[in-house]
């Protein structure tokens, strides 16, 4: 579904110089999978996703997903292929006085799809996270692990076909981590790709495969 | 289906929509015709005054002209261009109407008339 | 479709996202689209206004000219315009100058010979001056007002002649709404005018009217008139006509507004605009460059994105446009022009004695929308591009 080879990213700082981020990545990720990123902080696995999730562009090296090369690609056909893929970011990245139905359909509104059925999809996945009566909240309402499960709602409001979460379950306590997952494995359930970047051992259950990122290179197992 | 509370987008989306159409209904709507009354004394004090003001001054204090070409056929004062416009006039700026000067010229030695004693109109 | 409405319906949504921004945007436009519009609707309000006066005025307006410079002339003028042919009448007038009282109010001075004042006028509270009484005037309401006088008031002697000083009696005020230029009118007889200036036997010029089809051949032949035809000037008197056609062009091209306040608002609008446009365009920029990188992020095109910004320009022009309208509007009729009157109308007292004529129109309100637009779209559509066409990683930094 999804293939890397050769990846590099540099960061270029002016007082730090460069700092390779990514080095020499060669990852395979077929459909249905449930890939597991681990690796300790500073290691890379945020920059893996979002050069995944086409969010960012490669200094080197080249991304194909479901067959196609991104560095390819136009605008309009990146956003399309970013539609096939939900996305829970590090950092939630919600908009802030959005309302917490509005922030999770936004991704949908491109797809014209009305409201009402957007504040019911809205509706159904909060109540899967527990978090229906915060439907008309707005994020900043919501403590860090709502936030994160809002985020999460957000990435599967498009149902889509891969899902790249970036350590989704960072900031919550082991109930709500479980429910998650089991979310996830649900989903994953239903055939979709999962990639999900990790510090918890609570997943590793789930996963067809584990990397680690170490200093930017990726090793198996 | 439920519906979210959409009450603050919809209040704005009324209040453009009711301002934008009191607007048209303001800009559309034909210059009220004076009723009778007020119309023939507006004529009334024309003819009585045999005709007088046409722009955007009610005293002769610096500017016949912008008050009525017909009492001076143009602005001293005005000098341009600046910016785009004739500004040098402390009485013309930001006057509503400006009107160009009756022709200058329009008194000139007629030759038809010999002796160059006679102006005519051009 | 459904696509284009939903993205379209966000863009509302965007206004509300940014209130300061969109509250800072809406209020630059009615500071530069209020005194446009005011501007626009006082000068189409005297435009009827002059047009009125162009109507019930003469054909042709006679005067001299010695040097190049407006002189009078003698009123024996009079009757020899009258033979002229296709000449029916030809009335002496004086208009003049003076100002009154420690505050040096300004007054026009207007003399009709009394034997073509109307039996009876309605637009004169009081009644006109009598013939052969000397010293009597209708003063216009800015006058009276500023004077303090009334109907029946007196005026302290305000000018002096070989004859002494008189005491003036204000026998009528006209009413208020009859015209702009009524204000600071004081009106009386001919002779009247002529002994205020010490000027007897001379007018201002002729109000002079003509059978249908005749004003070109009079206004020829007057110019053509032999310059021993005006004694008692000196000589060397050229005469000057000035036809209601000459004006009335004027008024029928519209030209009346392009000069003054359309040039004055070309150099307000752009130093105003460039102020908004950075205003806009600065405000909250950090956070609308994340939220556009979380649209691209979730699947966004930057065409939608755009479009979601341009809908958000749009509603907030035309609501701005709107709204000035509005306050335009009411300023205008329920403030009659408090302060802004005063503006565009030279000599006009901060609150007008008088009702401001004005009408909006359709034009000017369109160009406000448009301006509108292009302020807000130069504000935001620039930026919000730049965000769009970035990867949402860097957008969202
Ligand atoms: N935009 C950037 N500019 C410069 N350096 C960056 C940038 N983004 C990431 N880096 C650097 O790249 C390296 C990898 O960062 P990354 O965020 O991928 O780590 P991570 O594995 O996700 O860490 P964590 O577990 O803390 O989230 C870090 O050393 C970080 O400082
Ligand atoms: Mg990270």
């Amino acid at each position: 579904m999804i293939q890397t080879k050769n990846l590099y990213k540099t960061f270029r700082d002016r007082k730090k110089g460069e700092l390779h981020a990514l080095q020499d990545v060669s990852l395979t990720v077929s459909a249905g999978r449930f890939v597991l990123l681990t690796g300790p902080s500073g290691s890379g696995k945020t920059t893996l996703l979002s050069l995944l999730g086409a969010m960012t562009r490669p200094t080197r090296g080249s991304i194909t997903f479901q067959g196609r090369n991104l560095a390819e690609c136009s605008d309009v056909e990146l956003a399309r292929l970013r539609r096939d893929v939900g996305f829970v970011f590090q950092n939630f990245s919600l908009v802030p006085r959005l309302a917490v139905w509005e922030n999770i359909t936004y991704p949908l509104i491109p797809r014209g799809i009305p409201v009402a059925a957007r504040f019911e999809t809205a509706r159904r996945l909060l109540r899967r996270l527990n978090l229906e009566d915060r439907i008309e909240s707005r994020p900043e309402q919501l403590s860090g692990g709502e936030q994160q499960r809002v985020a999460v709602a957000r990435a599967l409001a498009a149902e889509p076909q891969l899902i790249l979460a970036d350590e989704p379950t960072s900031n919550l306590d082991l109930r709500a981590a479980g429910e998650l997952t089991e979310l996830f494995e649900e989903i994953h359930g239903s055939g979709v790709t999962m990639v999900i970047s990790t510090h918890s051992a609570a997943m590793l259950d789930l996963a067809t495969d584990v990397y680690t990122l170490t200093e930017g290179k990726l090793s198996c197992g | 289906m439920a519906m979210p509370n959409q009450r603050l987008p919809r209040c704005v989306w009324f209040g453009v929509l009711l301002t934008t159409m009191a607007a048209t209904v303001i800009v559309l709507t034909p210059i009220r015709q004076p009723s009778g009354d007020l119309d023939v004394r507006r004529t009334e004090f024309q003819t009585l005054v045999g005709g007088l003001g046409f722009g955007a001054t009610v005293d002769l204090a610096h500017c016949a002209f912008s008050f009525d070409p017909r009492l001076q056929s143009s602005c001293d004062r005005l000098e341009g261009p600046l910016a785009g416009g004739y500004f040098l006039c402390p009485n013309h700026v930001g006057r509503a109407i400006g009107y160009p000067a009756l022709d200058p010229t329009d008194f000139h030695i007629s030759a038809a008339a010999g002796e160059g004693d006679h102006a005519t109109m051009r | 479709m459904r696509r284009c409405v939903e993205v379209a319906k966000t863009g509302l949504t965007a206004i509300l996202l940014h209130p300061v921004r969109s509250g800072a945007t809406c209020c630059a436009l009615l500071a530069i689209l209020v005194p446009y519009l005011v501007g626009m609707g006082v000068a189409k309000g005297i435009e009827h206004d002059a047009a009125r006066s162009l109507e019930a005025g003469g054909d042709l307006y006679v005067s001299g000219s010695r040097l190049g410079q407006r002189i009078p002339l003698p009123v024996e003028m009079g009757p020899r315009l009258e033979v002229l042919e296709g000449v029916q009448t030809a009335m002496p007038r004086i208009v003049g100058r003076l100002s009154l009282g420690r505050d040096k109010v300004e007054v026009i001075v207007v003399g009709i010979p009394a034997e073509d004042f109307p039996a009876k006028v309605t637009c004169v509270e009081g009644r006109l001056p009598r013939n052969g009484a000397l010293n009597e005037f209708v003063v216009g309401t800015e006058l009276a007002r500023r004077l303090n006088l009334q109907v029946g008031a007196m005026l302290p002697p305000f000018y002096r002649n070989p004859r002494g000083e008189h005491v003036s009696r204000i026998v009528g005020i006209f009413a208020s709404d009859v015209s702009l230029w009524q204000s600071h009118l004081m009106f009386g007889t001919f002779d009247t005018a002529a002994e205020i200036f010490a000027a007897e036997g001379m007018a201002t010029d002729f109000v002079v009217t003509c059978q249908p089809g005749y004003e070109v051949a009079v206004s020829r032949a007057i110019q053509n008139m032999n310059v021993e035809a005006a004694p008692g000037t000196g000589g060397n008197v050229r005469f000057r006509v000035t036809s209601r056609e000459q004006l009335a062009v004027l008024l029928a091209g519209g030209q009346l507004h392009r000069e003054g306040i359309f040039n004055l608002h070309f150099v307000l609008v752009f130093v105003i605009g460039i102020l908004v446009v950075q205003v806009t365009s600065g405000l909250g920029l950090a956070e609308r460059r994340r939220e556009i990188g979380i649209l691209k992020a979730t699947g966004w095109q930057t065409d939608e994105i755009l479009f979601r910004g341009l809908i958000e320009c749009i509603l907030l022009s035309v609501g701005s446009a709107a709204l000035s309208i509005l306050v335009a509007f009411v300023w205008l009729r329920w403030f009659n022009g408090y302060l802004i009157a005063g503006v565009f109308i030279s000599g006009l007292a901060r609150a007008p004695s008088i009702p401001v004529p004005f009408q909006l129109t359709p034009v000017p309100a369109f160009l406000a929308v448009t301006l509108g637009l292009v302020i807000t779209l130069t504000g935001s559509l620039w930026s919000s591009w730049r965000a769009a066409i970035v990867p949402p990683g860097e957008a969202m930094r």
